[in-house]
C-alpha cells in the first residue's frame, strides 16, 4: 500500500515515517520543505494547492494529513482548513476507501469544554473556541465530516495534544514541574495509531466519519482513549507515570 | 447607531444599505471590489492586517455579507477562504473593537438536502453539500458561532433563499422555489439588525420569499422579525380550505 504523508516533515511525520517503514509500507512524503536524505520518495507540496494535493495522492492508496500550521492567520486557514478540503477532494476525487486526518484535540474539545468540564468523550458536538489553530483545524474536521457523509470514504480523525519523547536526553521530553497536561502521548505511540488507523477494519466503524482521542492512559479523569482501544485496536505502550507520581520523581 | 456593511457592492449589498439607511442607521460600507458610491466606502479583503480594525471602529453593528469577489469564477479555496478566515478576521476585530453585534447573512442551501416535505425549520442541522459555494456559507456559520457561544458578541445568523427580482418573473415563467427578491432579502437584513438591540447572545433565522411552492415555510422567522415580504412573485400563497 502506497501511502501520501501531508506534513511529513512536521513535528510528528518523522515518526510516522519510522513506524509506517517498518510496517513495509511505500511512501510519499511531503511538505513545504522535504526531508534531506530520506530514502522514500519526497515531494514539495503546500497542503492548501490544491492542484499540489492532487498530484501528491496521484499513484497513493490512501493520504495521511499531518500537515498543520498553527501561528499565521493567513496560512493557518490555508493548511488547516483549506488543507482538509483539499485532501478529502482528492481522496474523493481518487477513489480512496479511506483517508487519516490529525489535529489537536481543541479541534472537538476547545476552550469551553477544555477549561470547565471532565470526562471527555470524542461524540460531543465540537466546539473548539476562537482561538486561530483550534477553530481553523476544527472547521477542516467540519469539512471532514461533510465528505464522508456524502461519499463512500472512511474518515479517521486522530485528535492530539501534547507530545513526549521517550528519551530523558532530548528537550522534547518534557519537564515534570508543571505536571503532565492530561491529554500527553509520546511520539512512538502518536505514531503508531496512525499505522492502527491504516489497518483497522472499517466494518467495525459504526460511521464512516470517526473522531479518536490518542493520549497516553493518565488517571486525570478528563480524557480517554477507550475508543482508540476499542475500534483501533491502540493502546499506549509508555508509560507516562513518571510525570505524575510522586514516587517516581527524581 | 453605525453599522459596517461588507459585500456592499453586491445587489443584495447595495438594497440592504439602502434599507438600513431609510430605518436611519449611519453607514460605512465595504467590499472586496472597488464601488463607486457618495457614501463612506472602504475597498477591504478583510485580511488580518490594521485595516480591518480600522473598518470595525465606532460601529455598533456588524452586517458581513460572506463570499467571494467573483463567486462565478471563485474556486474551493476562495469561497471556504472568504467565508471562514475572512469571518474570523472580522469577528476578532469586531470583538476588540467592542462591537455588540453581528448579523452573519448565509444560505437555506444548507437545508436542500432535506426531503422537500418536511417542515424544515431552524432547528434542523444543517446538511451542506461539498460543494463549495453551499458549503462555505454554512463553515462561516460555524466560524461565527463559536464568538457567540464564548459570549464576546452577539449573532444572528440570517439564513436567505436564492435572490430573484420579482420585477422580471412574469406569473407564467419558472420560478426558483427559493426565491426571495433582493429588496425583501434586505428589509430581512434590517429587521435582523433591529431585532439585535434584544440582549439575546445567538439568533438563527430562516427567510425567502412567501408564495405558493415556497420550498421553505418561514413564517416563524418572519413573525419572529417582524419583517413584511412585498413581492409574491405574483403568486399568492392559497390559505388552506377552511381558513
Amino acid at each position: 500500500m502506497k501511502v501520501c504523508l501531508l506534513g511529513g516533515n512536521g513535528q510528528l511525520g518523522p515518526w510516522v515515517v519510522s513506524e509506517l517503514e517498518r510496517g513495509g509500507y511505500s511512501l510519499r512524503i511531503t511538505d513545504v520543505t522535504v526531508p534531506d536524505g530520506s530514502p522514500h520518495e519526497t515531494m514539495q507540496v503546500d497542503a492548501g494547492d490544491l492542484d499540489q494535493v492532487r498530484r501528491a495522492g496521484e499513484g497513493c492508496d490512501v493520504i495521511v494529513n499531518c500537515s498543520v500550521l498553527r501561528p499565521h492567520r493567513q496560512l493557518a486557514w490555508n493548511v488547516n482548513t483549506v488543507g482538509a478540503y483539499n485532501a478529502l477532494r482528492v481522496a474523493v476525487d481518487m477513489g480512496h476507501e479511506r483517508t487519516i486526518n490529525t489535529g489537536p484535540h481543541f479541534t472537538v474539545t476547545g476552550e469551553p469544554y477544555h477549561t470547565y468540564d471532565f470526562g471527555l468523550v470524542e461524540e460531543v458536538p465540537p466546539h473548539a473556541g476562537t482561538s486561530l489553530y483550534a477553530l481553523s483545524k476544527s472547521t477542516g474536521h467540519e469539512i471532514s465530516r461533510l465528505f464522508a457523509e456524502q461519499f463512500p470514504i472512511h474518515v479517521l480523525c486522530l485528535l492530539f495534544l501534547n507530545f513526549r519523547t521517550t528519551d530523558p536526553d532530548d528537550p522534547r521530553y518534557g519537564g515534570r514541574r508543571h505536571g503532565l497536561i492530561p491529554f500527553s502521548v509520546t511520539f512512538p505511540d502518536a505514531a503508531r495509531v496512525i499505522r492502527c488507523a491504516l489497518e483497522a477494519d472499517l466494518t467495525r466503524l459504526p460511521t464512516r466519519h470517526e473522531t479518536f482521542f490518542v493520549t497516553a492512559d493518565l488517571p486525570h479523569g478528563k480524557y480517554s482513549s477507550d475508543k482508540a482501544r476499542r475500534m483501533l485496536d491502540w493502546r499506549a505502550q509508555d508509560s507516562m507515570e513518571r510525570f505524575y507520581r510522586r514516587s517516581l520523581q527524581d | 447607531m453605525k453599522i459596517l456593511l461588507t459585500g456592499a457592492a453586491t445587489r443584495l449589498g447595495q438594497d440592504a444599505a439602502e434599507a438600513l439607511r431609510r430605518r436611519g442607521y449611519r453607514l460605512r460600507l465595504s467590499d472586496r471590489r472597488r464601488r463607486r458610491t457618495e457614501s463612506e466606502f472602504t475597498q477591504s479583503q478583510l485580511g488580518h492586517g490594521r485595516q480591518t480594525d480600522e473598518l470595525v471602529a465606532g460601529m455598533g453593528a456588524v452586517v458581513h455579507l460572506p463570499g467571494p469577489a467573483d463567486p462565478m469564477a471563485a474556486d474551493a479555496a476562495a469561497w471556504i477562504d472568504s467565508c471562514t478566515r475572512c469571518t474570523y478576521n472580522l469577528l476578532l476585530a469586531a470583538v476588540d473593537a467592542g462591537v455588540e453585534h453581528m448579523v452573519y447573512v448565509s444560505s437555506l442551501d444548507c437545508l436542500e438536502d432535506y426531503d422537500p416535505d418536511f417542515l424544515v425549520t431552524p432547528s434542523w442541522r444543517p446538511r451542506p453539500t461539498t460543494e463549495p459555494a453551499v458549503m462555505a456559507p454554512y463553515l462561516g456559520e460555524f466560524v461565527a458561532r463559536e464568538f457567540a457561544q464564548t459570549a464576546q458578541i452577539r449573532l444572528t445568523i440570517l439564513r436567505l433563499g436564492h435572490l430573484v427580482d420579482a420585477d422580471g418573473v412574469g406569473t407564467g415563467d419558472d420560478l426558483d422555489p427559493m426565491a426571495i427578491d433582493p429588496r425583501d432579502a434586505a428589509a430581512g437584513i434590517c429587521a435582523a439588525v433591529v431585532a439585535g438591540d434584544k440582549p439575546e447572545p445567538y439568533r438563527l433565522f430562516h427567510l425567502q420569499g412567501d408564495f405558493e411552492g415556497a420550498r421553505f415555510q418561514c413564517g416563524s422567522g418572519r413573525h419572529r422579525l417582524a419583517v413584511t415580504l412585498e413581492h409574491d412573485f405574483g403568486r399568492p400563497r392559497r390559505l388552506p380550505v377552511g381558513s
